[in-house]
């Protein structure tokens, strides 16, 4: 990066089923929370760019999503962009804005994201869930998106000590995580009974392992760092990031019980930021389905290949533990509005590294996110500082 | 109306849907399936056809409830019940996806023996659209 | 590619047997692939017991129709020498194809590597398609006959009780240890007012009923070919190692087979609709199968279809030494499969 930059503001709307709400609706909500999160406030017209992640979900407004929104919010005139790599969108729309400021050629840019999903039919929403892995064999072979975690999961479980138990582990405590936080769709904790015993979904994966549909949106402001006084007193820095892609079907991949996008941008953005994973006190991860979680903790390097699923068995990744992950109910408890996920992390992250995170408080000075388009099509890893 | 393969583009997957043509390259001589442009292993863009004998295992796979099926599959869901689709690995050394046919779901594991078979996918705007599935390998 | 014209039959009665013969029209490899599913005769105690006469039967499941049943049995030929690139004539039969006003020729060739300048017919407005392209294989070798069928009716009515599904592939050419050389053919067609037709509007087989009716139109058509065919060649009934007559109704066919001269042993193993249904235009060519797998190097086996409107066919066949090489394996097969509760079985055909 040529010049550094720094995150001064993180607002999102409530997640969940709102069906009275359009998505500009959502969008001027999370925009407001991220007006009301900037310390020392700041002047609109200073905005010089936005990237809004969004997949389209239902067909209302396919094109020109972006404009829509920050026209909504009275951004004028910018220069904006849907920026859309499925689950990932918002993660890439972060990757968007921070290198447009690092580069020099913007000095205020928003990073955000919406997804409207919740007022869809069930077929419609079947079709647009079943858009982002491999339409041409994937998805006429009756592959659903679940089916594609569950087939990783399938294998996951047959080449590790992992039981489907392990799995359930991680939907009760993003459960738990999200009982704390006010912006989650599901506020209420669940025990492993229920986890496991669960209908199934896509064998092996019940409808505990998988995250629910979602409306929300999330904005951040990124700014130079030396510009950041300006904003706040407690910028929250982005030291490292990391973005890559891969093969978007299984059957192309060179493995399932790992997803290399993911294990690249991490990669990249560790080095990138001069740290290892030892060094992340909290992260938000892509958990669409419990098994990503598990396969989050091996590509961001937490544990051995093959061994992630002892971090959750002994709790490391508990609140309470050596090393929370997603504290905010990630998107299991906390939701998944497609566009908006990636920019949602940051959301935490900025409220975890400054200490306002309330209830689900922890610990930390690094923290690190980590967003996947589909099944692993596209990825991204940002890694956040403050107190440097 | 979602992800949605058009019948031109169908057409063009013929020779895979229904005789399993793959491409050898002719540098470094693996195969890709479905034939690509250049070869993802060396990068050639050199290839000859080549007819994949349909015999794999199950490298991995998942059982899909009637309720979660794609709308393509609604229909077969509802009157059949679930199904299963697997990553098959074949004996060439390519994997793909494909729906189980022939087998109970629960009778499905990873490793299974499957040979291909040619069935009907489903129909697209009153047009039968044929394919492989994979079913279980009779003996050896 | 040329159609075998200079050898063909003049006129029925004329000792033509020998002249057909010497134009070298061999069966080459045989294959037959039965549906996956079994449904045995008590599922239909839903409707007071099945009418039926037979013990079971086999049906398809949801993901096949004629295209994919017709494909898996041509697969089943044996794959040794080049020979997929070398068939001129591609006859395929069925009553039931799946996609109407379309050439079901077109996936088959593709999925079987066959040529695409190939000769392609498709026969198939009554059961008796099944013979006809058998013949025009038989005809014009190197060719491929493939025949498969999937009569349907509605589950209320008796006709349904017997009505199940098959596909036979029939290779011919030329060769010296042929699995079974054509002697002779005879047919015989008539206007005649059918007691059974398909129903153009929901593609279901209507069963008229007419009891005696239909037994005499039966042995009219099936009798007027079969004792020709047989004299004509200088042969007796009891001659014939294998009868297979047209079996879409048990009583008629076996009253039939009787009267024409053969016993129990002599029909038996070509009578396959007592475990597999009956398969429309299929039927015959899976009973022909069936007996080319029990039969031995120099058998005689006579093979009857019967069409309603009606006409029948009766080709009579000479075993050669291929047959210990291949076969179909139709009695494997039929000790295979799945069985299928009742209620599964109308929710795959869509009857609820």
């Amino acid at each position: 990066m040529s010049r550094p930059v720094a995150i001064v503001g993180a607002g999102q709307s409530d997640y969940g089923d709102f069906p009275a709400l359009t998505m500009k609706d959502l969008f001027a909500e999370a925009y407001d929370e991220l007006v009301a999160s900037i310390d020392r406030g700041y002047d609109p017209a200073d905005v010089d760019a936005a990237y809004v992640g969004n997949l389209g979900t239902g067909g209302a407004q396919l094109g020109l999503a972006s404009a829509l929104c920050t026209d909504y919010v009275g951004l004028d005139g910018i220069p904006v962009e849907r920026v859309e790599n499925a689950c990932a969108s918002g993660g890439y729309a972060l990757v968007n804005a921070v290198e447009a400021v690092s580069s020099g050629e913007r000095d205020v840019a928003l990073a955000a994201g919406v997804e409207k999903m919740r007022d869809l039919s069930g077929d419609r929403s079947k079709y647009w869930l079943g858009v982002s892995g491999d339409t041409e064999y994937e998805r006429l072979a009756g592959m659903t998106f679940a089916g594609v975690y569950a087939i990783m999961a399938q294998r996951y479980l047959a080449e590790t000590d992992a039981d489907h138990d392990h799995l359930s582990m991680v939907a009760v405590k993003n459960h738990a995580n999200g009982a704390a936080n006010p912006h989650a769709q599901f506020q209420r904790e669940i025990d492993l009974e229920t986890a496991t015993g669960a209908p199934a979904v896509a064998d092996p994966l019940n409808l505990y392992d998988a995250c629910p549909t979602t409306d929300g949106a999330a904005c951040a402001l990124v700014v130079p760092a030396e510009e950041a006084a300006a904003y706040t007193d407690d910028p929250v820095h982005v030291t490292g990031y990391g973005a890559a892609s891969d093969a978007l079907a299984l059957h192309d991949r060179e493995t399932i019980t790992s997803v290399p996008a993911a294990r690249l941008a991490a990669e990249r953005a560790y080095e990138r930021a001069g740290i290892g994973p030892d060094d992340v006190d909290v992260a938000e991860v892509h958990d669409c389905f419990t098994i990503a979680e598990v396969l989050a903790y091996e590509d961001l390097g937490f544990a051995e290949r093959g061994r992630g699923w002892e971090l959750i068995a002994e709790g490391v990744t508990a609140r309470d533990g050596a090393r929370p992950v997603n504290t905010s109910g990630g998107l299991k408890s906390k939701g998944h509005p497609l566009g908006a996920t990636g920019i949602g992390q940051v959301v935490e992250l900025f409220e975890q590294l400054r200490g306002t995170a309330g209830g689900r408080q922890v610990e930390a000075t690094t923290g690190l996110s980590h967003n996947v388009g589909g099944s692993g099509g596209a990825a991204t890893v940002f890694v956040y500082e403050v107190g440097s | 109306m979602g992800a949605h393969i058009s019948h031109p583009i169908y057409q063009q997957s013929m020779a895979q849907r229904l005789a399993l043509e793959a491409a050898v390259c002719t540098d470094c001589g693996d195969v890709t399936f479905p034939p690509r442009d250049s070869c993802p292993s060396c990068g050639a863009s050199d290839w000859e056809p080549t007819t994949l004998s349909g015999e794999g295992e199950v490298y991995s796979y998942t059982v899909i409830t009637p309720g979660g099926a794609p709308p393509e599959f609604a229909e077969q869901a509802k009157r059949t019940g679930e199904f299963a689709v697997a990553v098959v690995e074949l004996e060439e050394g390519v994997r793909i996806t494909a729906q189980l046919t022939n087998v109970d779901p629960p009778d499905v594991e990873v490793g299974m023996p499957v040979s291909s078979t040619i069935r009907r996918l489903y129909v697209e705007e009153g047009v039968v659209r044929y394919g492989f599935k994979f079913e279980p390998s009779e003996g050896d | 590619m040329s159609a075998n014209t200079d050898a063909d039959t003049t006129d029925a009665g004329t000792d033509a047997g020998s002249d057909v013969s010497a134009a070298g029209a061999d069966v080459v490899d045989y294959a037959a692939s039965l549906p996956p599913y079994r449904l045995p005769a008590d599922a239909y105690d839903a409707w007071n017991g099945s009418r039926a006469r037979i013990d079971e039967k086999r049906v398809p499941g949801f993901d096949e129709d004629v295209v994919t049943m017709g494909i898996e049995a041509a697969s089943r030929l044996d794959r040794d020498g080049d020979w997929h690139a070398a068939i001129e004539t591609l006859a395929l039969a069925s009553t039931s194809w799946p996609q109407p006003g379309t050439a079901a020729s077109g996936p088959l060739v593709t999925a079987l590597g066959l040529p695409t300048d190939v000769r392609a017919i498709e026969c198939g407005t009554s059961w008796r398609a099944g013979l006809e392209a058998l013949e025009l294989a038989v005809d014009g070798p190197p060719a491929l006959a493939v025949i498969a069928d999937h009569p349907t009716a509605d589950p209320a009515d008796d006709v349904e009780h017997l009505l199940g599904a098959g596909a036979v592939a029939v290779r011919t050419g030329r060769s010296d240890e042929p699995v079974a050389r054509r002697l002779d053919s005879r047919h015989y067609t008539s206007a005649h007012v059918p007691g059974r037709f398909v129903d153009p509007d929901g593609g279901r087989v209507v069963d008229l009923s007419i009891g005696q009716y239909d037994t005499d139109a039966y042995a009219e058509a099936v009798g007027g070919v079969v004792e020709p065919l047989l004299e004509a060649n200088g042969y007796e009934p009891s001659d014939v190692a294998h009868a297979v007559l047209p079996q879409e109704d048990v009583k008629i066919a076996w009253r039939a087979g009787s009267r024409l001269g053969f016993d129990a042993e002599q029909m038996r193993a070509g009578f396959v609709v007592n475990r597999a249904g009956f398969a429309g235009a299929a039927a015959s060519p899976l009973g022909m199968a069936a007996a080319f797998d029990a039969a031995s190097p120099g058998d005689l086996v006579v093979v009857a279809s019967y069409g309603h409107g009606h006409g029948a066919t009766a080709v009579l066949f000479e075993v050669g030494e291929g047959v210990e090489r291949t076969g179909a394996g139709v009695s494997d097969q039929l000790d295979g499969g799945h069985e299928l509760s009742y209620t599964d079985y109308l929710k795959q055909q869509g009857a609820i």
